[in-house]
């Protein structure tokens, strides 16, 4: 589990269910997301999320989400 | 956001699924956890109903009561525990194939009945499961591994056939539109009678790779484009029409409910006989 802190929310990514379909790195409006080397998705530029959450509700294997922080 | 609710609902501890990568079976799967969550379901007073197909498998992603019927057959075992556990909320995840293919004539019926279910139909117009066969919603001229040179039949439109047969809730709407889908899936489980949430999905490996659309994000895409809201649509001149589907919440109708007519007739009868006794 991996998790981007950032402005008071985060970005939490499950590498393990990640499939690599890259339909959130192309759904991002902020282009934030990669693929990395070994084909999991990765916040690669976190400082341009807006935490939209178009990603999450893209994804089809619950990989990715995004939370408020407490 | 509800997400943080979805562990009350769904078994995490069995993901990753076994859809392939970027299948919209999954999209839809969280649309109707994340409408569980904010409707706050009790999990030990729900239970998820799937046929056979990949879309069936849905069922057993929810921590409650679910069952993996047999393919078509969903409904029937819906109706049977909805029946004697009136109590429950019943839904039932069905692949188009499963609902309007082998399981067609269980469909109209479960619609003309009225009973308090509500259905979810994952229409990516193709069999997934059994390797990307025509189904009876393969738009005409699409590819499938059994219509190589295109479909020549003109395919159901499911949630026009479900209004017809009298189902008294229908929506329709996109994997692409997941806010839809939280808000259709709520109210159809609000609804009482029989319920019917068609979302147009869809299947990058079968129906997207015969039919030049690999990726899913393009599929996606393509879904938003060929589909209107119920709004816009009524603007719209027949050709405009042509080549799109209409979606939003197309129907919603008050209509005696099956299982409290069953239950009612029961308890008239019961009363009847006691007085019957007393003579
Ligand atoms: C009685 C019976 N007939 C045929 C099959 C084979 N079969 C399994 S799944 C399926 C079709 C699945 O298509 P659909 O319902 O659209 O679900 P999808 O996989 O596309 O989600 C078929 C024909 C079966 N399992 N049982
Ligand atoms: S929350 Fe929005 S901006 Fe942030 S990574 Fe996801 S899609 Fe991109
Ligand atoms: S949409 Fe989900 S499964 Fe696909 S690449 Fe993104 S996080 Fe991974
Ligand atoms: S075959 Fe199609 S419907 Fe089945 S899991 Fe794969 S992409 Fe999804
Ligand atoms: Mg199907």
């Amino acid at each position: 589990m991996k998790r981007y802190e950032q402005n008071g929310f985060f970005l939490e990514i499950e590498p393990r269910r990640c499939k690599g379909c890259g339909v959130c790195v192309q759904s991002c409006p902020m282009n934030v997301l990669i693929l990395n080397d070994a084909g999991k998705v990765e916040a690669k530029e976190i400082m341009r999320c807006v935490f939209c959450g178009i990603c999450e509700q893209r994804c089809p294997d619950f990989a990715i989400s995004v939370h408020k922080s407490v | 956001m509800a997400y943080d609710l979805l562990e009350e609902y769904l078994r995490v501890e069995r993901l990753p699924h076994v859809w392939c990568p970027g299948c919209g079976h999954g999209v839809i799967t969280h649309a109707l956890a994340c409408a569980m969550a904010e409707l706050r379901l009790d999990p030990d007073r729900t239970a998820v109903i799937g046929g056979i197909g990949c879309s069936g498998r849905a069922a057993f992603l929810f921590d409650m009561d679910a069952m993996h019927t047999t393919h078509g057959r969903a409904i029937v075992f819906a109706t049977g525990l909805k029946l004697v556990r009136p109590q429950l909320t019943v839904i039932l995840t069905l692949g188009d194939g499963d609902a309007v293919g082998i399981g067609g004539n269980h469909f109209i019926h479960a619609c003309r009945r009225n009973l308090d279910l509500t259905a979810i139909i994952y229409n990516n117009s193709i069999y997934g499961q059994t390797g990307g066969q025509v189904a009876p919603t393969t738009p005409p001229h699409k590819k499938s591994t059994t219509s190589p040179y295109g479909n020549l039949e003109y395919p159901f439109d499911i949630a026009q056939l479900a209004i017809a047969a009298g189902a008294t809730y229908v929506a329709r709407t996109t994997s692409f539109d997941f806010r839809d889908m939280v808000k259709f899936i709520k109210r159809g489980i609000l609804h009482k009678g029989f319920a019917v949430i068609e979302v147009l999905t869809h299947c990058p490996t079968y129906y997207g790779r015969l039919n030049e659309m690999r990726d899913p994000y393009e599929m996606l895409h393509r879904l938003k484009e060929h589909t209107v809201p119920l709004e816009e649509w009524e603007q719209l001149s027949a050709e405009e029409r042509a080549d799109k589907i209409v979606v939003g919440e197309l129907h919603c109708q008050e209509r005696p409910e099956f299982v409290e007519s069953y239950y009612a007739l029961i308890t008239r009868m019961q009363s009847q006989q006691v007085k019957g006794d007393g003579n």
